[in-house]
C-alpha cells in the first residue's frame, strides 16, 4: 500500500493552468518532472531547462524538499525556461 | 495541421515595432498571442521587456514570470515567437534551446535583416516543435493565413 502522503498545487505553462500532484518530502525535481509531463515538455531535448518559479519570481532549488522550497498546498507555480534568448 | 490566421494589422505592427526597437543594429523579438479558446487565430503582438544587440536577445527574466501570469489571468496563449536576425534567417542552436515555449506544436519565426525589408513572410524562416522535441522548417506560406 502506497502510503506516501500526497498533496497538490496549480502550474501555469503559457497561460494554462493544470493540478500538478507532489509529494512534500519529496524534491522539488519530482514535482517539476510531474509538471513538465503535465504540459508535455517531459521529452524534449532541452526540458532541463524548464524550471519551477513562484508568483513572486523566485526559482525553486530542485534539489530541496518541496516543504524546505516553500511549496505548500494549493499554491500556485510557474513552469517556464530559466532563461529565454536567442541569436543569430 | 489547421493554419494560423494571421491579422494583417498584426504583422504590419509587427515589423514596425521591430524595426524601431532593433533600429537596424539590434535583434529583436515579440511574440504572437491567441486566446486559449481559439488558439489558431492570432490577436495581439506582445512586445517583451529585453536587451539585445547585433546577434542576441534576452528576456528579462522577470518579464516571464509576469507575462505568464498575466497570459493565465486574461486566458490568452503565446502561438508563435518571432524574432530578427541580421542577416539571413535561419534557427539558431540558441534559438533552438531558449525558445518561450519548448512544447510540441509551438512556432518559432525567424525575420531577416532585421525587418528592414518588404512587410511580408519572403524570406522568413519557420520552424514547428515537433513532438520528439525537434524542430523542423515549416513553409510559411502554409503555416499561416494573413488575413
Amino acid at each position: 500500500m502506497n502510503t506516501q502522503h500526497r498533496e497538490t498545487v496549480t502550474v501555469t505553462f503559457n497561460g494554462i493552468d493544470k493540478e500538478v500532484e507532489y509529494q512534500p518530502n519529496a524534491a522539488v525535481q519530482a514535482l517539476l518532472n510531474h509538471a513538465k509531463h503535465e504540459f508535455g515538455a517531459h521529452n524534449t531535448p532541452n526540458n532541463h531547462l524548464l524550471s519551477l518559479f513562484t508568483e513572486g519570481g523566485t526559482e525553486l532549488d530542485d534539489s530541496m524538499s518541496a516543504t524546505d522550497a516553500g511549496v505548500v498546498p494549493g499554491m500556485l507555480l510557474v513552469l517556464r525556461q530559466s532563461t529565454v534568448k536567442g541569436g543569430a | 495541421m489547421s493554419a494560423v490566421q494571421l491579422p494583417k494589422g498584426v504583422l504590419a505592427d509587427s515589423f514596425r515595432q521591430l524595426r524601431e526597437c532593433g533600429a537596424g543594429r539590434a535583434e529583436c523579438v515579440l511574440y504572437w498571442c491567441a486566446s486559449q479558446d481559439n488558439p489558431d487565430v492570432v490577436t495581439r503582438l506582445v512586445h517583451p521587456v529585453h536587451q539585445a544587440g547585433a546577434r542576441w536577445y534576452e528576456v528579462d527574466s522577470a518579464w516571464v514570470t509576469e507575462f505568464f501570469l498575466e497570459l493565465r489571468h486574461i486566458r490568452e496563449t503565446v502561438r508563435v515567437q518571432v524574432h530578427t536576425h541580421p542577416f539571413e534567417a535561419g534557427h539558431s542552436g540558441i534559438d533552438d534551446r531558449f525558445a518561450l515555449v519548448p512544447v510540441a506544436g509551438f512556432l518559432s519565426l525567424v525575420i531577416p535583416d532585421y525587418a528592414t525589408g518588404p512587410v511580408d513572410l519572403t524570406g522568413t524562416a519557420l520552424v514547428r516543435m515537433g513532438p520528439d522535441g525537434e524542430w523542423r522548417p515549416v513553409q510559411p506560406e502554409e503555416a499561416f493565413r494573413v488575413e
